[in-house]
């Protein structure tokens, strides 16, 4: 099925997910309203809009993680490369593994540091140099090796809270995911540790699609290949960055990227 | 593995329903779950002969298996007096108890005190027939000058010390939850400790001491060794109805005494499993009750007698 | 003394009056078991078996005959709470479910536990023809045992920092995987808690034993899972009733003494479990 776009050029990259007519809902309330939208591969796509819009519901129904809230339900189709993922797609868990997620609060298990970035791999035969080696480069590739080489068997939970996101990130990494999803990465971090962040995530996107939800709209203008404007359920405006903040955005999309205010 | 090959390599699986782990847990669960029901129908069957033979004659005031007789009111009646003395005694205690322990300003030793007091919930309630057996009821029959001290009134006492942790804990926990800021604020005002309780604490803590108190009355009911070693089991009613000095029997002793010398299958049997089924009822709608008024709190407590 | 003072007065002095009086019921009722266990409890009070029905002798068997059916009872209700539990915090979905579990798990432990023996006695020993049975005992007191265990692994559960499964799901964890690997692992502490706590109750257990588990003098060790054995419960019910022999009477309070210390033991190890095995407790 061709998914249909609402906007811009022809020189995006062929994309890696696309949303078409998609609607979700919480019970008889509908928090997504048939929205159409694309995430091109192998670059950052920063999610905006203010609070209750319904960035984390979308998010959280790509790699289908809302499957487990009571009374959830969508209409409409997502497709990840050329597969749906939606309809009658029943290998959530692959699904899952493709599309690895970190939430806006970082959560480690108990356990020691090394454990927690294996954790997504215990159905594996891995040897002991394998473990090692996805150990080091999952934390390589989280920016935390230097941190923690050292101490890979204290426990997660003694890391700071900007260490034990970056943990999360490289555990998310381990399962070699294709797509990472961010939910508010840097939300309960400090600036520094926010920046080192991302950073990171510029270099991911080398490699990953990453689709990352911000309140931080100079973040976004950091980070950003694309941006997505939600607002109420519904895509505003999307676009390379330079388009969503130039002055040739929708007046509405400027009001709340450039003046932080929300009128719709 | 791309998505692309996922989708086309593999076939869509079968609902993860059916898998054998999921089954053996949903079983094992669903079973679970059905035991109180199966419990209630057992005896709802096994009263069928009762009610079909003797059927009116059971609310009668005379229990003469040999005439055919299988009245079970003084039984109820010795049911309801226990639990009554019981919870005269034990409310007020336990909750004027409860209310000095929640003024015990350090934490640990306020949940030393209490776990302490939790103490007495740990002990078997055989022990406490015992200790009714050798103490209590030879108290009771001097102070009264009695012939023997196995009367409804000793195990009306001895049950209050077995429910008193019940509704000790469960106040307590209840006070406790009332918001400081509440409580400040009505001190703030200049009220005394007495009205700061009434006025900005009981109205709060009440329901959840209300169902306390429910749970209480229902483990009174149910409780048999204790009071079947010292209600003295004597199948008729007190005369005058209210003398609570002479012997009696509950529900409870009744079925401790004569469940082993009646016949599988016998229509004595089963009048002695017909009133283990009120029992049942009774106390399961209190402890239902009791839920009900607990439901609006944290999930952490409420299901344990304590 | 104005009025309001003066109630205010009454009741402070209510609430010193009524905690001192639990205290000392609860000092007075200790000191009564100590004192009047601790003259019949001695070593070989413990290892003898007992001689003229109760009377003289030692609890040897009846201690083993106990434990033997409280530890079997744990064994048999320890995968079917935790079942219950799982079923009810990680796959039931709709709110009707879950109300009807949380009900039947305060019916069964709001039913009397002379009950438990009766359906015991009509399903097993009767319409099933096992005759008297310590396994079917263990069966019973596992059901009783039940709601406990249910309710303390259910909390644990649901006391899980709230991202924890979510977290493993989002790393391409199976539901399978989930349960076994961070839901069970995570609230070890609380099922082994209501193990404890199960086990204390039911070791002190009587009445849902007597008519069909136990047999009063000359039982030793049973040789399958039917036949009888005795119990420290049972043996005091039975002293207790002969309580015009002074002897008989003084080995029940010894008998009395060893069961509370049993029960104890147990509420000791639930409360180091609840502690000590929990992964977010403060100790790690
Ligand atoms: N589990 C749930 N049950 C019912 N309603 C929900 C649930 N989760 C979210 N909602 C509702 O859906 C709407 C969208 O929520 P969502 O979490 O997607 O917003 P958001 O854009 O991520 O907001 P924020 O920026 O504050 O995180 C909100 O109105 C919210 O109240
Ligand atoms: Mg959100």
């Amino acid at each position: 099925m061709k998914p249909e776009l609402k906007l811009v050029s022809a020189q995006t990259p062929p994309a890696a997910i696309t949303v078409t007519d998609f609607s979700a809902a919480y019970g008889d309330v509908n928090v997504i309203k048939n929205i159409s939208l694309s995430v091109p591969e192998k670059s950052v796509t920063c999610l905006l809009g203010p609070s209750g819009s319904g960035k984390s519901t979308l998010l959280r129904s790509l790699n289908r993680i809302n499957d487990d809230v009571a009374g959830f339900t969508t209409k409409g189709d997502i497709h990840i490369g050329e597969s749906c993922v939606h309809k009658g797609f029943t290998d959530v868990t692959r699904l899952r593994a493709k599309a690895g997620m970190v939430f806006q609060t970082p959560c480690v298990f108990p356990g020691s540091i090394a454990a927690n970035v294996l954790f997504g791999l215990k159905g594996r035969k891995l040897s002991k140099i394998e473990k090692a080696q996805i150990t080091e480069q999952s934390l390589r590739a989280a920016a935390l090796w230097k941190d923690v080489s050292h101490r890979l068997s204290a426990p997660a939970s003694t890391l700071s809270v900007g260490q034990q996101q970056r943990l999360c990130i490289a555990r998310a990494l381990a399962v070699t995911p294709d797509i990472l999803l961010l939910d508010e990465p840097t939300a309960s971090v400090d600036p520094v540790s926010a920046r080192e962040i991302e950073t990171l995530i510029k270099t991911l996107s080398k490699d990953y699609t990453i689709i990352m939800v911000t309140h931080d709209v100079r973040q976004a203008g950091r980070v950003a290949d694309r941006a997505i404007f939600l607002c109420d359920g519904e895509v505003i405006e999307q676009g390379p960055r330079d388009h969503m903040f130039s002055k040739a955005a929708l007046p509405k999309t400027r009001t709340y990227l450039l003046e932080e205010f929300c009128d719709c | 593995m791309s998505f692309a090959d996922a989708a086309a390599v593999m076939p869509p699986r079968p609902r993860a329903r059916r898998d054998s782990f999921t089954l053996w847990i949903t079983g094992s669960a669903w079973l679970s779950a059905s035991l109180a029901g199966l419990i209630l129908l057992t005896l709802a069957v096994q009263s069928a002969p009762a009610i079909r033979q003797a059927g009116g004659t059971m609310l009668s005031v005379q229990w003469l298996p040999s005439a055919g007789q299988y009245g079970i009111i003084p039984m109820v009646f010795g049911s309801l007096v226990v639990m009554a003395i019981a919870m005269t005694i034990a409310l007020p205690v336990g909750v004027m108890a409860a209310v000095q322990l929640s003024q015990i300003k350090s934490l640990k030793t306020r949940r030393f005190v209490k776990a302490l007091l939790e103490g007495l919930a740990g002990i078997p309630s055989i022990v406490y027939g015992l200790i009714g057996v050798s103490f209590l009821s030879v108290f009771v029959a001097d102070i009264f000058d009695l012939q023997t001290g196995r009367v409804i009134f000793t195990a009306g006492l001895l049950l209050s010390v077995m429910i008193l942790p019940t509704i000790l804990t469960l106040s307590e926990d209840a006070i406790s939850a009332v918001p400081n800021a509440l409580t400040q604020n009505a001190a703030a005002l200049g009220l005394y400790r007495f009205e700061i309780f009434r006025s900005a604490v009981l109205p709060s803590a009440a329901p959840h001491i209300l169902g306390a108190g429910l749970l209480a009355l229902g483990r009174a009911l149910g409780e048999t060794m204790a009071v079947m070693l010292i209600i003295g089991s004597l199948d008729r009613l007190p005369s005058p109805l209210w003398n609570v000095l002479s012997s009696g029997q509950t529900i409870t002793s009744k079925l401790g005494r004569e469940v082993g010398e009646s016949a599988f299958g016998s229509v004595h049997f089963s009048a002695l499993i017909f009133s283990a089924l009120i029992l049942v009822i009774i106390t399961l709608s209190l402890t239902i009750a009791a839920q009900i008024l607990f439901a609006r709190r944290a999930k952490t407590i409420g299901l344990l007698h304590v | 003394m104005s009025r309001r003072a003066l109630s205010d007065r009454a009741f402070r002095l209510a609430g010193y009056i009524a905690l001192g009086l639990c205290l000392c019921v609860l000092g007075a009722l200790l000191f009564a078991i100590a004192y009047a266990g601790l003259k019949a409890v001695s070593f070989d009070f413990l290892v003898m078996p007992s001689k003229d029905f109760g009377a003289a002798g030692g609890i040897r068997w009846q201690i083993i005959g106990s434990l033997l059916m409280a530890v079997t009872a744990s064994a048999l209700v320890l995968p079917f709470a935790t079942a219950l539990a799982v079923y009810r915090a990680d796959m039931a979905r709709s709110a009707r479910v879950k109300r009807f579990i949380d009900l039947s798990v305060f019916s069964l432990n709001g039913i009397p536990s002379i009950a438990y023996g009766l359906f015991g006695l009509i399903v097993f020993v009767n319409i099933l023809g096992t005759g008297l049975s310590w396994f079917v005992g263990s069966i019973i007191l596992a059901m009783m045992m039940m709601p406990t265990v249910t309710h303390c692994a259910l909390s644990a559960m649901q006391s899980l920092p709230s991202g924890v499964r979510e977290n493993g799901y989002a790393l391409g964890l199976t539901r399978r995987a989930v349960i076994t690997r961070i839901t069970l692992p995570q609230s070890l502490h609380g099922i082994v808690t209501g193990l404890m706590i199960g086990l204390a109750r039911a070791i002190g257990e009587t009445a849902p034993i007597m008519f069909i588990a136990t047999a009063f003098s000359g039982v030793s060790l049973p040789s399958g899972l039917q036949g009888p054995v005795s119990t420290l419960p049972t043996h005091i019910l039975a002293l207790a009733q002969q309580a015009t022999n002074p002897d008989a009477l003084r080995n029940a309070w010894g008998a009395s003494f060893v069961l509370i210390g049993l029960v104890f033991l147990f509420s000791t190890a639930a409360f180091i479990a609840r502690t000590r095995l929990n992964p977010y407790s403060e100790r790690l």
